[in-house]
């Protein structure tokens, strides 16, 4: 029995876009990655990199179009009757937008209480009552903080918290949040951040961390450990040990990305003239490397054929023509 | 360039009831350099933008206080002006850009006729080939091509529309820009192109640049000056270096010491608390509440805006005590 | 409840087209519903008032060619017209809010697809003929409510068509995924997820499918192919025509049915714009948003 709690095994979406353009393109492009039980994975990348729907599939709400995953070593597609049930339990989503998180003309409670009661959690209204206020507890809530209340009357961050909880009713296994810090203020994000902190260390409980936010992804990394995935356009451009990935950037994207962020420290300000992505869709048809049009390594190779996914040294994977032909460099000068 | 004295604008929801967004703040931008307004959302930022433009409808109303521009040796006082004459300022003296500004775009118009749309506004009747030539340079700054043009709002991203609504705004070379979170919600390679172009247009033309974000990791970078606000009052106000460098304010220390930087491992400290309702602020300073070095005169009186160090504003009963 | 109610008087007061709409309607269902009991004899029956009469006191809309109270005759005539029509409507909007769901919430599965593949048949079907052509087959059989049935057979399409689009559209917000996640059965994201934002195309919706059914009746009866021992708005048209009223110059026995349709109809037009503006999603957001303030305030 594998002890990964999740596989994601060539992993393949594509879309048809839209009313303008009527051609398809890959949102996720045969991703491969696995996930231990108690671990974090930080899944990185830039808006319209296929993240989210990755996080779709991985949730079920979406089907693959090729690939396969494997919940428990079970493919999740396949899932019917009791097995879907347990699988709806144990996989709860945290969403990007905590405002629309909540339908806003219910209660805070209906969620809760009605969730209770379709999980079979609780057999009356009492107990799915005390049920909730020990789960908000542990975000920092009670339940008489939010009785009768509706959406609109919590603050961002609180609403945040609101929706964890909700996610940790059902006692879940694997939490996916999808960009959970980057709608809430700044000063609020910590707090949010050592709730999962918390959720990983205490319950030991495995969470997938999506944003395109590095600098709270790095700090998850840093104080939980746990591995770094790096999207670009659909394709995994980047895949390790989430601290390493950070700290000694392989793939050009990677090293981009961590230039771009805005540190809180005046006295190393950017330098040089603006630079912006060109128009997207056009990269992702492109068959050779997506990201050698931005690359400033890339030579004739990058723009014809696009690179296999290389796995460096231990656990480290690459997809760039660049790294491999330093590294075989390096490996050259080793063996003499 | 803008000197803001004394404002106070409040929401009426009620016979007698306020919100005070903004509770006696002043504030000078100074010209040709950044000025960054940092603080939690509900504290004030946004409504203060309103008051600068000028943009003050029902049920938000100015009680105090004035709004200066100072250019070309004229002093106006924008709350004085009527809607006609503030037309006349809109877009040749200041532009903006609010927040999510880039979901106003108009989906059924193609970006040529949006910019033609908006250079009518200050009074170009027909278009000739050297305004074209203007759009499609400016569109080339913001770095898109120029078959953008004839494309459609939702063709784009949201960073390529971000970037529209920056050309628009310059497009009639203001003097000042204000820019509501321009950067939230846009991918970081974006969110540093744009912050690379405010700055490169402040340097070429001299423009003012008013930012408004709550991400002091943007303010570090491109901001020469740094305001900070709580709960409708201006706290702290000082060079960015020197915000950074020497924070005086319990709440700016803990803004920036929540900030996660790759490379540090210590564990932050989150703010205990949430801001006030603006509605029924706490007495004395509104900080009081949630911080750590309150004393008992903090809660009876509102500290005033002192000069502490040349061009070190800070409001606190306590600075230099702990 | 309560504040929907105030709502529904605010309304009343601000919008002039409203008030006519609700007071038009009003007196038509009294009329339709609660004076018709009270007929001295079936108006149907010939010959129970004297013959050709112009409007008078005794017969205030006069009477027809076969001695007929107009008067009577309009009052059944409404309650059936409007019979038939929230029955239509009724059934319609059953069938249509259930296909209208199914293809757009699973419009990744096939029962998705096959659902709407049959909407978009039944879609493309042209009304009157196919209506006609039942209502011949089945000549013996007429009677208001199989009228309603045979309309609600293809009343549901179009309705169905634009639900879809809605749910399409809501489908995708995140407090649908929120549900999903908590274990939420079809049924109840139906009901409490997408209900709130759907009542008010309800509400608009069937209003307009009772138009339809009473123009739909008006037709079939002028062709003579309605339910032609009952008194309805189609019917009274037909026999009028039958005995060439207006040529003779019995104009009250064919102006009576044209004026009641058109206050019918455009009585029930102007309420269905009144309700859903009152009943826009987007307004109640902003109630409860005012809500929020009242909250406010009384946290001071």
């Amino acid at each position: 029995m594998s002890s990964k709690l999740l596989k994601v095994r060539n992993l393949t979406k594509v879309f048809r876009s839209g009313i303008y353009i009527g051609v398809s393109f890959k949102a996720v492009d045969d991703v491969s990655f696995s996930l231990d039980k108690g671990r974090v994975l930080i899944v990185v990348g830039e808006s319209g990199c296929g993240k989210s729907t990755l996080a779709k599939m991985i949730l079920g709400f979406l089907k693959p179009t090729s690939g396969e995953i494997l919940y428990k070593g079970k493919n999740i597609v396949k899932l019917r009757g009791n097995e879907e049930k347990t699988f709806r339990k144990e996989v709860q989503p945290v969403f990007q937008d905590p405002f629309e998180t909540f339908n806003p003309f219910h209660r805070i409670t209906y969620y809760f209480l009605t969730t209770c009661f379709k999980f079979g959690l609780s057999k009356s209204k009492d107990e799915s009552k005390k049920i909730i206020d020990d789960v908000l507890k542990k975000v920092g809530m009670s339940y008489d903080e939010i009785d009768g209340k509706y959406p609109h009357e919590f603050s961002g961050g609180q609403l945040q918290r609101l929706s964890i909880a909700r996610a940790l009713l059902a006692t879940p296994t694997l939490l996916i949040a999808d960009e959970p810090v980057t709608m809430v203020d700044a000063s609020a994000r910590i707090g949010i951040l050592s709730l999962f902190m918390e959720l990983n260390r205490k319950y030991d409980m495995s969470i997938i961390y999506i944003t395109h936010d590095l600098a709270t992804g790095y700090y998850l990394a840093s104080q939980v450990g746990g591995d770094m995935i790096v999207m670009y356009r659909g394709d995994v451009v980047e895949m390790g040990c989430a601290e390493e990935v950070m700290l000694n950037p392989l793939h050009p994207y990677t090293t981009m990305l961590l230039n771009s962020i805005p540190e809180p420290n005046p006295e190393k300000r950017w330098e040089g003239r603006p630079e912006f992505p060109s128009i997207e869709l056009k990269e992702y048809r492109f068959s050779g490397c997506k990201f050698s049009k931005r690359c400033p390594h890339a030579f004739s190779k990058c723009y014809e054929e696009k690179p296999e996914l290389f796995e460096m040294m231990n656990g480290r994977f690459v997809r760039c023509w660049w790294v491999k032909s330093n590294l075989k460099i390096n490996e050259e000068v080793v063996s003499r | 360039m803008v000197e803001i004295r004394n404002v106070k604008a409040y929401y009426k929801i009620g016979a007698d009831l306020f919100v005070k967004a903004v509770d006696g703040v002043s504030v000078s931008f100074e010209t040709g350099k950044i000025t960054g307004i940092a603080g939690e959302s509900g504290c004030g930022k946004s409504t203060l933008l309103k008051v600068c433009i000028g943009w003050i409808k029902p049920p938000l109303s100015v009680l105090a206080g004035e709004v200066i521009y100072k250019f070309d040796g004229e002093r106006v006082n924008i709350l004085d002006l009527d809607e006609d004459s503030l037309q006349r300022y809109r877009w040749n003296l200041f532009a903006v850009v609010p927040q999510a500004a880039m979901n106003s775009l108009n989906p059924v118009r193609k970006l040529k006729k949006i910019f033609e749309e908006t250079m009518r506004k200050f009074g170009i009747k027909k278009l000739t080939k050297e305004d074209e030539k203007t759009v499609e340079k400016v569109i080339s700054d913001v770095g898109l091509p120029k078959e953008v043009l004839n494309m459609y709002p939702p063709q784009l991203s949201g960073g390529m529309k971000q970037r529209i609504i920056m050309a628009l705004a310059i497009i009639a070379k203001p003097k000042v820009i204000f820019c509501d979170e321009p950067t939230t919600g846009l991918d970081l390679v974006t969110q540093k192109g744009i912050l690379l172009f405010l700055r490169e247009i402040k340097e070429k033309y001299g423009i003012t640049i008013v930012l408004i974000s709550h991400d002091m990791g943007v303010h570090a970078q491109i901001t020469d000056n740094l305001a900070i606000m709580y709960a409708g009052k201006l706290i702290e106000y000082a060079s960015t270096k020197e915000i950074f460098r020497n924070p005086l304010h319990p709440y700016t220390k803990a803004l920036i010491n929540s900030l996660p930087t790759i490379g540090e491992k210590e564990q932050k400290e989150k703010l205990p608390g949430a801001p006030p309702p603006l509605l029924n602020p706490p007495s004395g300073c509104r900080f009081h509440p949630r911080c750590m070095q309150s004393a008992d005169i903090c809660r009876k009186e509102v500290p005033e805006l002192k000069e502490v160090k040349p061009g070190h504003y800070v409001a606190c009963h306590r600075v230099g005590e702990v | 409840m309560m504040r929907r109610i105030l709502r529904f008087f605010r309304y009343l007061r601000i919008s002039k087209s409203f008030s006519y709409g609700v007071i038009t309607l009003v007196i038509l269902l009294i009329l339709g519903y609660v004076v018709a009991p009270f007929a001295p004899y079936d108006p149907m029956r010939w010959g129970k008032v004297p013959r050709d009469r112009p409007p008078s006191l005794k017969y205030p809309l006069g009477t027809t060619t076969v001695g007929q109270d107009v008067f009577w005759l309009a009052t059944y005539a409404i309650r059936n017209s409007f019979t038939l029509s929230i029955l239509t409507g009724f059934f319609s909007m059953l069938i249509a809010s259930f296909m209208g769901f199914i293809s757009g919430y699973l419009n990744e599965k096939v029962t998705g697809k096959l659902t709407n593949l049959i909407i978009d048949s039944f879609s493309v079907i042209p009304g009157l003929p196919y209506i006609m052509v039942l209502a011949f087959s089945f000549k013996e059989y007429l009677n208001i409510p199989l009228i309603a049935l045979f309309l609600s057979t293809i009343g549901w399409a179009w309705p169905s068509k634009q639900l879809r689009s809605i749910i399409l559209e809501i489908r995708e917000k995140t407090h649908v995924y929120t549900a999903r996640a908590s274990g939420f059965s079809l049924f109840t994201i139906f009901w409490s997820e997408f209900l709130p934002y759907v009542l008010p195309w309800i509400a608009t919706t069937v209003l307009n499918l009772m138009t339809w059914a009473i123009g739909m009746e008006t037709a079939l009866g002028v062709f003579g192919l309605s339910s032609m021992e009952k008194a309805t708005i189609g019917t009274t048209i037909y026999w009028a025509m039958n005995y060439q009223a207006l040529l003779r110059g019995k104009w009250w026995w064919i102006g009576t049915p044209i004026v009641t349709v058109i206050l019918m109809i455009t009585s029930l037009y102007y309420i269905s714009i009144g309700l859903g503006e009152m009943l826009n999603p987007r307004s109640r957001l902003a109630q409860l948003r005012r809500e929020r303030i009242q909250w406010l305030k009384s946290e001071m």
